[in-house]
């Protein structure tokens, strides 16, 4: 009897310091949340101005004619896919690998991954990657974007792949996010819309050449952010049902003791009372 | 005076929107003013100060690089940074254009000549901003 009393004690330590790990686990996510979140926010208008300039740019003739506008001909779509680092995270990791899975189904691909998840994934599976990026970090600077990008850019325009496409995972609320493919390259003339003409500033292909790149660093650079964002919003969730769960557990754990406990006591007075009586007789 | 709309984001703001009628910024090329219906133009910009009038007041601010792209009377400036002369830290700008003018004058295989140029203009722009203000 006494035996189940200790090995109940010894689960309910641990269930109580497992729920200390995520509870700690939770408020770290959150702070870190806060932190990208807003870093992601204060982005958010320059990259939609970016694409409204991206879109009239694209009606001028000097535009189309650039190499970020090149229909390469081949067969091999090019795949930037944003994960984490580390797991416990609720299925962020596993909503990403998914949809890109089912985006990469019967093409040929090659895969330029950013976070330690997708790397083990997709590599363990034999995929062609062109580079592997790790530990981006939580605090993710512009020139990490612009190092990543740099592969994608530069395999494109060696006429490697015919397409660049891009799958992280939107940051809506702490309560919605969804995973998004979007295609980078090649740009492409929006359609039913007239040409319209620039002048450009030195030459049309100088000024051009400077602002694509830049478009696609920072479309990455903010698909980073808004990814971590949506990470530390997943990883906020999953510790706080973790926290939640563990809580049940111990509730539970704990009358099983409690009723475990009283009934030995009953058991030892019944028994003292009993001896009792023996001796009077 | 006609006007034109102005905005100018950079990556971490949205610095300035609102209806102008002139506004001077540093291309490549030179110094050029944009005044209502300019022609659609597209310019790549030097770390310079830029000179926006409103309502006939002049105000001035510091843009890090970036280009502009001008259409059907909007004028958007894509920043890489932009700063109002009042926020500008004087002596860091300072130690900036001296660490630039170091860089530059050293001879060394590992410096990246270019950066340190643009550092230098930025740093330059800076001062000249508040140098503005301070006139005032």
């Amino acid at each position: 009897m006494a035996g189940g009393l200790i090995d109940l004690k010894r689960r309910i330590k641990s269930v109580q310091n497992t729920q200390k790990i995520t509870k700690a686990m939770g408020l770290v996510a959150t702070s870190k949340f806060k932190k990208v979140r807003a870093r992601a926010e204060k982005n958010e208008p320059y990259i939609n101005k970016f694409n409204e300039v991206i879109k009239t740019l694209a009606l001028s003739q000097d535009a189309e004619s650039s190499i970020y506008f090149n229909k390469n001909k081949v067969d091999t779509d090019l795949y930037i896919i944003i994960t984490s680092d580390s797991g416990l995270c609720g299925s962020y990791n596993a909503n990403v690998i998914k949809r890109a899975l089912e985006d990469m189904e019967g093409k040929k691909v090659k895969l330029l991954t950013v976070g330690e998840k997708a790397r083990s994934f997709f590599v363990r599976r034999g995929y062609d990657t062109i580079a592997e990026y790790v530990e981006v970090g939580d605090y993710p600077v512009y020139w990490d974007a612009v190092d990543i990008m740099k592969h994608a850019i530069d395999s494109y325009k060696n006429g490697e792949v015919r397409s660049v496409k891009l799958i992280y995972t939107k940051f809506y609320s702490p309560v919605k996010q969804e995973v998004e493919v979007l295609k980078l390259l090649p740009l492409e003339k929006p359609k039913d819309k007239v040409n319209r003409e620039f002048e450009f500033e030195p030459r049309a292909s100088r000024v051009l050449d400077y602002i694509f790149p830049k478009y696609l660093n920072n479309m990455l650079y903010y698909a980073i952010l808004t990814s971590i964002a949506s990470e530390y919003a997943m990883r906020m969730n999953a510790m706080d049902s973790a926290t939640k769960n563990a809580q049940e557990l111990l509730n539970k754990l704990q009358t099983m003791y409690n009723r475990l406990r009283q009934s030995s006591i009953t058991q030892e007075i019944t028994e003292i009372v009993s001896g009792a009586e023996a001796l009077k007789e | 005076m006609a006007k034109f709309s102005l905005e100018i984001v950079t990556p971490d703001r949205r610095f300035f929107k609102g209806e102008v009628d002139s506004l001077i910024v540093s291309s490549l090329v030179g110094k050029m003013q944009f005044l209502a219906n300019h022609t659609p133009y597209v310019a790549a910009l030097l770390p310079d100060v830029i000179k926006i009038t409103q309502n006939g007041f002049n105000k001035y601010a510091v843009i890090a690089g970036g280009f502009i792209e001008f259409i059907d009377n909007k004028a958007i400036i894509m920043a890489d940074a932009a700063e109002w002369p009042e926020e500008i830290d004087r002596e860091r700008a300072e130690e900036e254009l001296d660490r630039a003018r170091k860089k530059l004058q050293a001879k060394d295989e590992n410096i990246d000549y270019l950066k340190a140029k643009l550092k230098l203009m930025k740093a330059t722009a800076r001062l000249k901003a508040s140098d503005i203000m301070n006139k005032k």
